[in-house]
């Protein structure tokens, strides 16, 4: 069963912004290959933590949204947990959260945006479980097929309240 | 709302008159409180991070509820503090 996470993570700062970077990246493709796709990824930037976290007075945070099946979540946390470079992470279910803005957007008779397109990273898990594209969309192998939004599983574009880069 | 017996105790010197505030969430009609919206939060928690209680904020019970999770959240990754000095 495909659900929605959001996960919230802080990338240690006294490393390079490649290696940042390149730790981003990992733990996208690692919502991949375990089945799920990504959503949403939101770069806060480094940011001044409220309180010491392994040393740390202040860190990376990266918003990653994601849908998949729950054992990719599993394995995400694993792997963040044996990063050394994540020094914190939070992952919260937000399908309820999606389904009540999705209300609230109808309410107000906002068009739906379409679903944010898939990272570029090739998704070799057959995502077949959503419902068939339109017909006029030609189903293009991996990027496309997953974008097209099954009732239940909307992911619509959430106004985040941070911008990124943000810095207190 | 009730509001609470003004001395609890036997002296006067306590007398707290609790204004009939309006939870803001029930006002705006914000169903989710993001426990990334540390702004938001912030004026939910006293100097030293401690969490307001209702009769201070104001808000109603069900929303404390969501805001006292929000904050737990946020203090767990960083944004809120659990307690400053």
């Amino acid at each position: 069963m495909q659900r929605h996470y959001e996960t919230l993570f802080i990338i240690s700062s006294k490393i390079q912004d490649d290696d940042i970077a390149k730790v981003c990246k990992t733990m996208e493709e690692l919502v991949v290959k375990n089945g799920g796709q990504v959503t949403k990824v939101e770069k806060w930037g480094k940011r001044k933590l409220a309180f010491e976290v392994k040393k740390h007075r202040d860190g990376y945070y990266v918003l990653l949204q994601s849908l998949g099946p729950s054992p990719m979540i599993d394995e995400l946390e694993r792997n963040m947990k044996l990063t050394d470079d994540v020094i914190r992470f939070l992952t919260v279910r937000i399908d309820d959260r999606l389904k009540l803005e999705a209300k609230k957007r109808k309410k107000a008779g906002i068009e739906e945006p379409p679903p944010p397109v898939a990272q570029p990273v090739q998704e070799a898990a057959p995502e077949a479980p959503e419902e068939a594209p339109p017909a006029d969309e030609p189903s293009e192998v991996a990027p496309e097929a997953p974008s097209a939004d099954p009732e239940e599983g909307e992911t619509p574009e959430k106004p985040e309240g941070e911008s990124a880069g943000e810095e207190e | 709302m009730a509001y609470r017996k003004s001395p609890r105790k036997k002296t006067f010197k306590k007398l707290m008159f609790r204004r009939r505030k309006v939870c803001k969430f029930c006002a705006d009609k914000i169903d989710y409180i993001d426990y990334k919206d540390h702004r938001l939060l912030q004026g939910y928690i006293k100097e030293r991070g401690k969490i307001l209680p209702r009769r201070i904020s104001g808000t109603c019970a069900s929303h404390q509820r969501k805001l006292t999770d929000a904050i737990k959240r946020a203090r767990h990754i960083a944004l809120l503090p659990y307690a400053t000095d």
